[in-house]
């Protein structure tokens, strides 16, 4: 094998990427930014959404002591307090929380702070999921606000002159102190998604849009080869390689070198977004990259065979590269199609990419757990390579 | 250098090149001269390995292109009538990317490609894309591409396409020093100034067939031309001049026309010695003598029958 011939090859393909400064926005900057984008919506999907989960107060009373009691429960990072504008009815609040919609709510009574100032006994009610640290936080937090509120009306009626000063003196030198400690990982919350097993959107986005983005930017290089076709130096490439065979294998491996640079960065980009990790096993992660840019290269190269002008390049590759993302499922997940159609994403090496990828991140499998996968885009390689090959003289002709 | 016999290259029905035979020695500059659609492409696409011949042989270098197609790459530059370069690239790239291809690196290939730069004059526009440049830049630069190899023989096909006159001379002017250094140079083109001016010998190619083939003077020989000799006699002179040169061999046509003696021969010059000894002896001398050479442009119109320029 020379290699001289197809380093050159490979470098004059990287030269040519380069050359175009567009590029680097198709290869990163477009699908940073659909992972991104669409990985926020699909952020429900997941059923932990990166906001922190809601505790809803319905605040009928609005005095003194439920401002001083929601200001208690505030302050804390894995909830957040709404107030609702208008007092729901107490079945619907506790229906949310039924339904894992909040993680908690507090209903204050209209009579709340009149009875307490007149010393009469004042009701709260608060519903909560137990499954949920943050619910538990919030039950924590109130617990305590209610505390203080109790011994501050106690002291005023015990006490003439007993004042806010002189009940926090007492309230902040307590004689007993107990130290709580959450140890271990509460279950329940962020719930993984039933259908996907992920936790966050992102777990989707990021390898389908690196496999899309690398599928897509390979597919419209397609032009390049036809314009290098039309305007001669690809007979010149012909003359210079020692050989048509070492002239196919570097316009398969140049755009294939290209491919692996994309996803490398892409993939190491979408470690930064929340909840993302590709499982335990970084051999499937590579071995499933290679093969999936692999056959990638060798598609490209099989429909640049049988393109003519630069529109039909244009128009091959556009509609190839969105039936195979789209049925591929890399634009939603395989798990929500029907079943006719995730057979069908099967026989494409999208939909074998992404179902490794689903289950790296999702089942923790590596190599031995998606062997029948990878073998799939193998095999695929194989048929385009053949296909390829075959075709290849229409292309240097 | 080259020895082409009896070529044959079929497009379904059409013989792009039919029944070609010609031979170029070393250093010399062969012009294939031909209209559009000649069969010249397809010539040098046969030789440079690139197409297969339906019949007939070739060997460039001593190599048999069908036989020994690598041999005969190694050894040949080829200029496309494309501008076959990576316009996005810079003119330092587009040579370095077919250095590396011929195996060139490190030193070696640097040193090469500064010499083709400083040759095409294209040293200072080293680093810009070449899609910057002029036509006439491009067209040298794609000269150079054929030639990072150091080649024995460079197949030009159709330079100089597409850009002015004084782009052209340069480029022309280019050839023929890379011709003194060594070079031997198969040059088509349609344009017969530049096959005339250019090259040592020419062979008029038409439906891919040779019609004439030699240096400019042959070639109008070939064809049967002759020079035209007009002379001013007095009146009472002319018969007798018309009837004594009407005798001399070679001449084929003596007489009066629009009141000269107009005499067609092979070679003008050669019969000037004998005309002036005749007139002399009859107390004459030469006056307003004229000798008219048919230019290779009538020839060119009466071989193909078609006009050169587009
Ligand atoms: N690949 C091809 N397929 C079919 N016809 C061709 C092909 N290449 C050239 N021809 C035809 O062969 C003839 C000679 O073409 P070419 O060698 O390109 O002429 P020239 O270079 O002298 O202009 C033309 O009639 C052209 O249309
Ligand atoms: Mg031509």
């Amino acid at each position: 094998m020379n290699t001289g011939v197809i380093q050159a090859l490979v470098t004059l393909h990287v030269r040519q990427v380069v050359a175009d400064r567009s590029n680097l926005f198709w290869l990163f900057g477009m699908p940073l930014m659909f992972t991104v984008l669409m990985g926020m919506i699909f952020g429900d999907m997941g059923g932990g959404a990166p906001e922190a989960p809601e505790v809803t107060v319905y605040d009928e009373s609005r005095g003194p002591a439920s401002g001083a009691l929601i200001a208690a429960l505030g302050g804390h990072e894995n909830y957040r307090i709404v107030v609702a504008d208008s007092a729901g009815s107490w079945d619907l609040a506790r229906s949310l929380v039924d339904a894992g919609r909040r993680t908690a709510s507090l209903h204050i009574p209209a009579a709340f702070d009149a009875n307490l100032a007149l010393g009469l006994p004042a009701a709260l009610s608060l519903a909560y999921d137990p499954d949920r640290a943050s619910a538990q936080t919030v039950r924590t937090a109130l617990e305590e606000a209610v505390l203080r509120l109790e011994f501050l009306s106690a002291g005023r009626r015990a006490e003439a002159g007993f004042d806010e000063a002189r009940f926090d003196s007492i309230w902040r030198d307590p004689r007993i102190t107990l130290e709580v400690r959450t140890l271990g990982r509460l279950g329940g919350e962020p719930q993984p998604s039933a259908l996907t097993g992920f936790t966050s959107g992102f777990q989707h986005t990021g390898p389908s849009y690196t496999l899309m983005f690398v599928l897509m930017f390979m597919l419209m290089s397609v032009r390049d080869v036809v314009t290098q076709r039309r305007n001669g130096t690809l007979r010149r490439l012909r003359l210079a390689a020692a050989s048509p065979w070492l002239l196919a294998t570097g316009l398969f491996l140049g755009p294939l070198a290209v491919g692996l640079v994309q996803a490398a960065v892409l993939l190491g980009l979408n470690l930064l977004l929340p909840g993302m990790d590709y499982g335990g096993s970084p051999g499937a992660l590579v071995l499933t990259m290679v093969l999936f840019t692999a056959v990638s290269s060798a598609l490209a190269l099989c429909v640049a065979t049988f393109c003519r002008t630069p529109g039909q390049a244009d128009g091959l590759g556009m509609t190839a590269s969105m039936l195979l993302a789209s049925l591929g499922g890399l634009w939603w997940p395989l798990e929500v199609v029907p079943g006719f159609m995730q057979k069908i994403a099967m026989a494409l090496p999208t939909g074998q990419a992404v179902t490794i990828f689903h289950n790296m991140i999702g089942r923790g499998w590596g190599l031995a757990g998606n062997a029948a996968h990878l073998a799939a885009l193998a095999g695929m390689l194989a048929v385009l390579l053949v296909l390829a090959a075959a075709r290849f003289r229409r292309l240097v002709d | 250098m080259i020895r082409v016999s009896n070529l044959v290259k079929s497009f379904g029905d059409l013989r792009a090149v039919d029944d070609l035979s010609f031979a170029v020695g070393p250093g010399e500059i062969f012009g294939l001269l031909g209209p559009n659609g000649a069969g010249k492409t397809t010539t040098i696409s046969v030789l440079s390995t690139l197409l297969p011949a339906d019949a007939g042989s070739a060997s460039v270098c001593g190599h048999d292109v069908a036989a020994e197609p690598g041999a005969v790459r190694r050894r040949i530059g080829v200029v496309p009538q494309e501008l076959a370069l990576y316009e996005e690239l810079t003119a330092e790239q587009n040579l370095a990317t077919f250095g590396q291809l011929y195996g060139l690196s490190g030193p070696r290939l640097k040193s090469r490609i500064g010499e083709l730069l400083e040759l095409a004059e294209l040293a200072e526009h080293a680093r810009r894309p070449v899609k910057g440049f002029s036509g006439g830049m491009k067209r040298r630069l794609n000269i150079m591409l054929g030639l990072v190899h150091a080649p024995e023989i460079l197949f030009l096909d159709e330079p100089t396409v597409g850009i002015d006159a004084q782009a052209r001379s340069r480029i022309l002017d280019l050839i023929r020093s890379m011709n003194a250094r060594g070079l031997t140079v198969l040059y088509t083109t349609h344009y017969l100034e530049e096959a005339e001016h250019l090259c040592d010998r020419i062979g008029v190619i038409d439906h891919g067939r040779l019609a004439a083939l030699g240096d400019k003077e042959e070639l109008i020989r070939q064809i049967g031309e002759h020079d035209v000799v007009r002379v001013q006699v007095p009146a009472a002179a002319l018969a007798p001049a018309a009837a004594a040169a009407a005798a001399w061999p070679d001449v084929t046509f003596a007489d009066l026309r629009r009141g000269k003696l107009e005499i067609h021969c092979r070679d003008g010059a050669a019969l000037l010695p004998r005309l002036q000894a005749e007139l002399s002896a009859g107390g004459l001398g030469l006056d307003q003598l004229e000798v008219i050479r048919p230019n290779l442009e009538s020839l060119y119109l009466k071989i193909t029958g078609r006009a050169l320029r587009e």
